[in-house]
């Protein structure tokens, strides 16, 4: 498999906080990578590490198969584009005036792309307002148009649906899926947002203080989700007594509330519990989601 | 470098705090030839030359260079702009001429602006003549325009290094403020005479006599003497404000002519804040 970036044991340290702790990640060509980890775990401090506005403390990467150590770093790095925290844009001046200024410092000979990055992230019709006066979700668009202003074929996103409305994380995603499917963009997107980047990501890198736990493909993921039937019964004591009697997998999560594991004979579990006086309120079935999976994951990781 | 330069310069001229820099300078320029005018109708027979107006913009041009650097530079680390250099692949060292660059020509073009009304002003007939030579007006204007590159450059060593629009900001007004002070306090410390001057003065004694008392000059206390005064005399000549008050102001005084030397001083200088502007800024976490 071809890799647009590959790290190897990435360690930064401020003083005696290590933010990264030996990270070790592979961002496959083409894909959609969704970094996820909760606050602090050293997301953007990665980001920031490739994107050169930091140095590690020991460790290195390899963008395009160029160390980070090797004087033409900056030249693959040309082949890239980055959103870091918040979108990279000059406040005083239109959408079209930020397209154009990027174009300079790439030394592109032309504004001709401008108008069409305008519209793929649809802000033509913004004219003469100034990005100070832009929504949250422009900015963001516009800071994406910037990033993609030299053509690059990877893209790195961090956070970018913070604090978006609904609306505006719809836009994101449809455009990011855009880049990916149609340009063949490979997409390195960190989020909070489980369920939003479970709904774009072909690879997840699970990161927690400081190193990837878990690095996988979303087939992967979806084998190791299992599926499992919520129900809501009067007397979940009783409920355990029946399946640990039929020797199905469950798990109670409260007095009424248990996810079970499996797809036993309903009809026999039913009755097997109007014997024990326990009635049968709701069922559901139900995926394990991203969300749980990485609760579990980032669970079990502390643990160790 | 070159593309770095193209997109900076755009911005520049599209800067408005930069215009009304310009626009501040020029006003200055006319404010000082008018009363220089005035002055000359009020008083026709009085020969009143514009030499001491030449320079005298040159001493608030740190204060507005520390505004428009500010701003210039602190605007990129506030809106993250400096961020998509560095990602696109424009290494640090280049950032960091690049904004020295731009930011010496926008000094050295308000600077610029200043001197062209002050000697069109006089070219023209509204203010009198030069007393000075035109080869020493040449002289002077060209060592000042080494010594705002000088002080241009210390501003854009430390507004690369405070990632803070309003804290780099700050500093740097307040930095040119000090060294304002500092010059004068350097300048007229050197000054000081090493006797006091001697004088008499009449008293009138018991008996009713004027009596002549006369009193010698004795040793200033405040004279500075070997190696503080070389210290003194060093940043006299090296730090910008200090030239610029040298060049300034016509003392008959015992202090030695070094205004030949002040280009050489002031390259020393671009060179050492340079040499570790670059060095720090290659080292600095960018956020």
């Amino acid at each position: 498999m071809e890799y647009v970036l590959k790290t190897n044991s990435l360690c930064k340290h401020y003083r005696h906080f290590k933010a990264l702790n030996g990270l070790t990640m592979n961002v496959p060509k083409g894909a959609i990578y969704g970094f996820v980890g909760k606050n602090g775990a050293g997301k953007t401090t990665l980001i920031r590490l490739i994107c050169g506005l930091q140095h590690p403390t020991s460790g290195d990467f390899e963008l395009y198969g160029i160390k980070n150590t090797d004087k033409t770093i900056s030249k693959s790095r040309r082949r890239m584009g980055a959103v870091v925290e918040t979108p990279s844009i000059y406040l005083d001046m239109t959408a079209e005036d930020n397209l154009k200024q990027q174009c300079c410092f790439l030394g592109v000979p032309s504004f001709d792309g401008v108008q069409d990055l305008l519209k793929l992230v649809g802000l033509e019709n913004t004219g003469k307002k100034k990005a100070k006066n832009f929504s949250l979700g422009m900015r963001q668009r516009l800071g994406i148009a910037v990033a993609l202003c030299g053509n690059p074929d990877f893209l790195i996103l961090d956070e970018p649906i913070n604090g978006l409305d609904p609306q505006g994380i719809i836009e994101i995603r449809e455009l990011i899926l855009k880049l990916n499917r149609e340009q063949q963009i490979t997409v390195l997107i960190s989020s909070h947002i489980l369920d939003e980047l479970s709904r774009l990501a072909t690879h997840y890198g699970f990161i927690d203080s400081g190193r990837i736990i878990k690095e996988m493909s979303a087939e992967e993921l979806e084998a190791a989700c299992r599926k499992c039937v919520r129900m809501t019964v009067t007397d979940t004591k009783a409920l355990a007594r029946v399946l640990n009697g039929m020797g199905i997998e469950y798990n109670i999560l409260d007095s009424t509330t248990a996810d079970v594991y499996a797809n036993p004979n309903f009809t026999k579990l039913t009755l097997a519990l109007a014997e024990e006086n326990c009635e049968v309120i709701t069922m559901e079935e139900r995926d394990e989601n991203l969300e749980s999976f990485y609760v579990n994951l980032v669970g079990g990781a502390e643990h160790e | 470098m070159s593309k770095l330069l193209r997109a900076d310069f755009v911005r520049l001229f599209k800067s408005k705090i930069f215009w009304l820099a310009m626009i501040f300078m020029a006003g200055l320029a006319s404010f000082a030839s008018w009363t220089k005018w005035q002055d000359s109708q009020d008083f026709p027979d009085h020969y009143n030359p514009p030499d001491g107006i030449l320079l005298a913009g040159a001493g608030f041009i740190g204060i507005v260079m520390a505004v428009v650097i500010g701003v210039f530079i602190g605007t990129d680390y506030s809106n993250g702009t400096i961020r998509n250099k560095h990602v696109i692949g424009h290494s640090r060292t280049a950032m960091y001429f690049s904004n020295l660059i731009i930011c010496v020509t926008a000094a050295e073009m308000i600077h610029i602006a200043y001197l062209t009304i002050i000697i069109g002003a006089s070219v023209l007939g509204i203010t009198r003549e030069f007393e000075m030579s035109a080869g020493n007006i040449a002289a002077l204007l060209l060592t000042s325009v080494f010594t705002v590159a000088a002080l241009t450059s210390v501003f854009v060593l430390v507004s690369m290094l405070i990632s803070s629009r309003t804290a780099g900001s700050v500093t740097l007004i307040i930095l040119s403020l000090a060294l304002i002070i500092a010059a004068n306090t350097i300048h007229y410390r050197l000054l000081e005479k090493e006797y006091t001057k001697p004088y008499s003065y009449t008293i009138t004694n018991e008996y009713g006599e004027e009596v002549e008392i006369e009193q010698e000059s004795v040793k200033n206390p405040k004279y500075l003497m070997g190696t503080k005064r070389k210290i003194y005399q060093f940043f006299d000549d090296i730090l910008p404000n200090n030239q610029i008050m040298q060049m300034t102001e016509d003392y008959e005084d015992d202090l030695p002519d070094h205004t030949a030397y002040f280009p050489v001083y002031s390259l020393v200088l671009i060179a050492v804040t340079t040499g570790a502007g670059v060095l720090l800024f290659r080292r600095k976490d960018l956020k």
